[in-house]
């Protein structure tokens, strides 16, 4: 009994310790991390830390619409409840709500399809037309019934039209003397119920079609485009990976595919493929994998979870020079071996780093050995720049890195110039001599002339072309961009030289195709021609006129005093 | 009598092992979670009917303005469309051509705003009478978009006297 009493005492006493003891290191870490307690209304430190998105509203909204997509999990049979809230805030609306069919365009945008409902698994249980005064809202309720599909995503429309407040019309046949027009605004808003069945079974997805499978050069970037036609009745989420598989590649590597209106987002989202009932949607991707020269077979492969459903093979020969951006960035000795980055620039400047990294793939079956050995303009050796290896070999499918370190103290000018040639020894034939800069004590300064910009009309279709040439004693980097805005809201944008580094006395061609034929009218043309980043960009803006009739026939106006290129 | 201050001890040794072992181990913590509906606000020109005498030339409308706002992390299409060209209100098969263009003029947020398809006219030569342009975003944020409704004024076509009409429907939409 004393035992029993005296664990109790001790207990209570030990919780009563717990406690202010517990108060104690609270008060006492609290102060030691400095953290006070939050005032009312003060928002955490954490919320301040981060960057919360604001959006600060100028003019008070007409309408309130709550959710604009619902997004709901449920088995197939099953009925689903749904809700809508409509407000009208500042004006009188007159709604009409129904079901609506959605149609998906190629660039993966839903909308609406006008024209008779073809589903009846969606069913609306209040009223489908009423007005709304202002301030008023207005619940809409309704239910969906998930069909017997094999399919792994449904989605359903709403369609939300504000008929608006038509004002009496004038009585057209009095006032004879004249002609006038009128413009009536009528909003409407495309509600969505998205549901995932989790059906595993999807073999609707069989029936998918991957076709028109290519690699473009935009930008001089190559990049990745194929269509999907849904010839279902059903709706289809999915994922799309794409390889290029070469001859020359050990080991392709995938990459997602996206649709263009989910481009922007990030994280996984950005590559969920949505396909509704007999669309078709573009898919693309921006290629970052190893593209030697020859034979290639680009294969697209849609996936559900991790499992390949469809896929298709799209042969296809790249030649060099096809992307010229990537050739900035990879030069190829052979089919098999590459080496990046393709021009070399080291130094003490701003801007530049003492050291370059050059790496040396080899995808061929067969180690590859490599020397490599730098020299100026004149062909002498540099001894500046001292290589962390000269000769070495590349077993099958690896990689080596080769460090380039600039060593100051061995050169008494403030830059210098030349080149690294790379010879692999199984082909004595094959040397690529990679772009040399090694910036000692100042940047190079650029002295590029630049012609005029012409018109070159082949085959009934226009382009641009512009010769520039260096007439510095160092490589200078040109990027050129020329924009044609047809002064109605299109502006073609086009691009060349991509920074790839002109030596001296080269002159280069740049040429800007639209890859279209222009329309008639009035164009403002702007070149912009920038060589190092921080160097002052040339511009230049023209305005021509191209002909109705024939979108060939071009007048240039004289063009407006040109700033010297810096 | 001993009670007290043995049983204070035995806690103070208890709470002290209880404390090392806690900060020995990971500290509570507790989830605080808030669902935010998507929604969006839109703010649609004030007048829903606007007209103008027809003159020689393009007859320009005033620019209508929309304010649109939402906070999909989708972000929000925004389609103006119409079905047919311009109309005399007692013959329809009287057409006019009609362009239109839209812009972004402000926006406000962290989404970006593209003009998936800035301009489009109708071709009543080619029985092209319906155009279309959009607006995306990509994100949360909100956005001043103006539309500029053109009446094609062609000098080579006499038009019949009367009114012509024309219907714009925008439609607002998720992705």
């Amino acid at each position: 009994m004393i035992t029993h009493i005296l664990l109790r005492q001790c207990f209570r006493n030990a919780c009563f310790a717990l406690v202010a003891f517990a108060g104690v290191m609270n008060v006492a870490m609290a102060q030691s991390i400095g953290r006070k307690a939050p005032a009312p209304g003060a928002s955490s430190p954490s919320a301040a830390a981060s960057n919360p998105i604001t959006l600060t509203r100028s003019v008070e909204p007409s309408f309130h619409i709550e959710p604009i997509v619902h997004r709901f999990a449920g088995r197939r049979g099953e009925t689903i409840p749904f809700q809508f809230e409509i407000a009208s805030l500042g004006k009188q609306m007159d709604v009409v709500i129904a079901p609506v069919d959605l149609r998906q365009e190629e660039n993966g945008i839903i909308m609406h399809r006008e024209g008779n409902v073809t589903t009846d698994q969606i069913r609306i249980l209040t009223a489908t037309e009423f007005q709304l005064a202002p301030g008023d809202s207005e619940i809409i309720r309704g239910e969906v019934t998930i069909p017997l599909a094999k399919t792994n995503f449904l989605s359903y429309g709403i369609l939300v039209k504000d008929r608006g407040q038509v004002g009496e019309k004038s009585d057209t046949t009095s006032d004879t003397n004249r002609t006038t027009a009128a413009i009536r605004f009528v909003t409407q808003y495309v509600l969505r119920i998205d549901i995932e069945t989790g059906v595993q079974d999807i073999s609707e997805m069989n029936k998918l079609v991957i076709d028109a499978g290519r690699i473009d050069c935009i930008n001089g970037m190559p990049i990745a485009h194929a269509y999907i036609e849904n010839p279902t009745d059903y709706s289809l989420e999915c994922f799309a990976r794409g390889t290029i598989d070469s001859h020359a590649a050990s080991k392709p590597r995938p990459f997602n595919m996206n649709m263009p209106c989910r481009r922007d987002l990030d994280g996984d989202a950005r590559y969920l493929i949505r396909l509704l009932p007999h669309s078709r949607i573009r898919l693309e991707a921006a290629v970052d994998t190893l593209m030697f020269p020859g034979k290639q077979t680009f294969r697209v492969e849609l996936t559900n979870g991790r499992r390949s459903v469809v896929q298709n093979d799209f042969l296809m020969e790249v030649q060099a020079g096809d992307f010229p951006a990537l050739d900035v960035k990879l030069a190829f000795l052979g089919k098999e071996v590459s080496v990046e980055p393709a021009q070399i620039e080291v130094g003490h400047v701003t801007g530049t780093s003492r050291t370059a990294n050059l790496k040396f793939t080899n995808s061929s079956d067969v180690s590859e050995t490599i020397r490599i050995a730098a020299r100026d303009f004149d062909g002498q050796p540099v001894d500046a720049l001292r290589l962390s290896d000269v000769e070495f070999e590349i077993k099958p499918g690896r990689t080596k890195t080769i460090r380039a370190t600039l060593d100051s103290a061995k050169s008494n000018v403030t830059s210098l110039f030349g080149y690294i040639d790379v010879l692999r020894t199984s082909k004595p034939d094959v040397v690529r001599s990679l772009p040399l800069a090694m910036m000692f004590a100042a940047a190079n300064e650029p002295n590029l002339e630049v012609g005029e910009l012409q018109l070159v009309t082949e085959n009934g279709y226009s382009s641009f072309q512009l010769q520039v040439t260096n007439c510095g004693q160092g490589f200078v980097p040109v990027r050129a961009s020329l924009s044609v805005d047809d002064g109605k809201g299109r502006a073609t944008e086009m691009a060349d030289g991509y920074g790839r580094w002109l030596a001296p006395d080269e002159t280069r061609v740049l040429k800007f195709d639209p890859r279209m034929r222009l329309n008639g009218g009035e164009h403002q043309l702007s070149l912009n021609i920038q060589t190092y980043l921080n160097s002052e960009p040339l511009r230049k803006t023209l305005v021509i006129t191209i002909a109705h009739s024939e979108a060939d026939t071009i007048t240039m106006n004289p063009p407006p005093p040109t700033p010297p290129a810096s | 009598m001993y009670l007290l201050p043995l049983g204070l001890i035995i806690g103070i040794v208890f709470s002290l092992a209880m404390v090392t072992s806690a900060f020995a181990q990971s500290s509570a913590s507790q989830r605080f979670r808030v669902a935010i509906p998507s929604s969006s606000f839109v703010t649609p020109p004030v007048d829903t009917e606007i007209s103008a005498e027809v003159v020689e030339g393009n007859q320009l409308f005033a620019p209508q303005i929309w304010e649109i706002e939402g906070n999909s992390t989708s972000g929000l299409v925004v389609d103006f469309a119409v079905e047919y060209a311009f109309r005399h209100v007692n013959d329809p098969t009287m057409k006019n051509n009609a362009s239109m263009q839209v812009s972004v003029l402000s926006t406000n947020g962290p989404a970006n705003w593209s003009l998936v398809h800035a301009s489009d006219a109708t071709d009543v030569s080619q029985e092209d009478e319906a155009a279309y342009v959009q607006v995306t975003s990509d994100g949360v944020g909100a956005a001043t978009v103006q539309l500029d409704v053109q009446f094609v004024y062609d000098p080579l076509v006499m038009l019949a006297e009367g009114s012509y009409e024309l219907v714009v429907i925008s439609s607002i939409g998720s992705p």
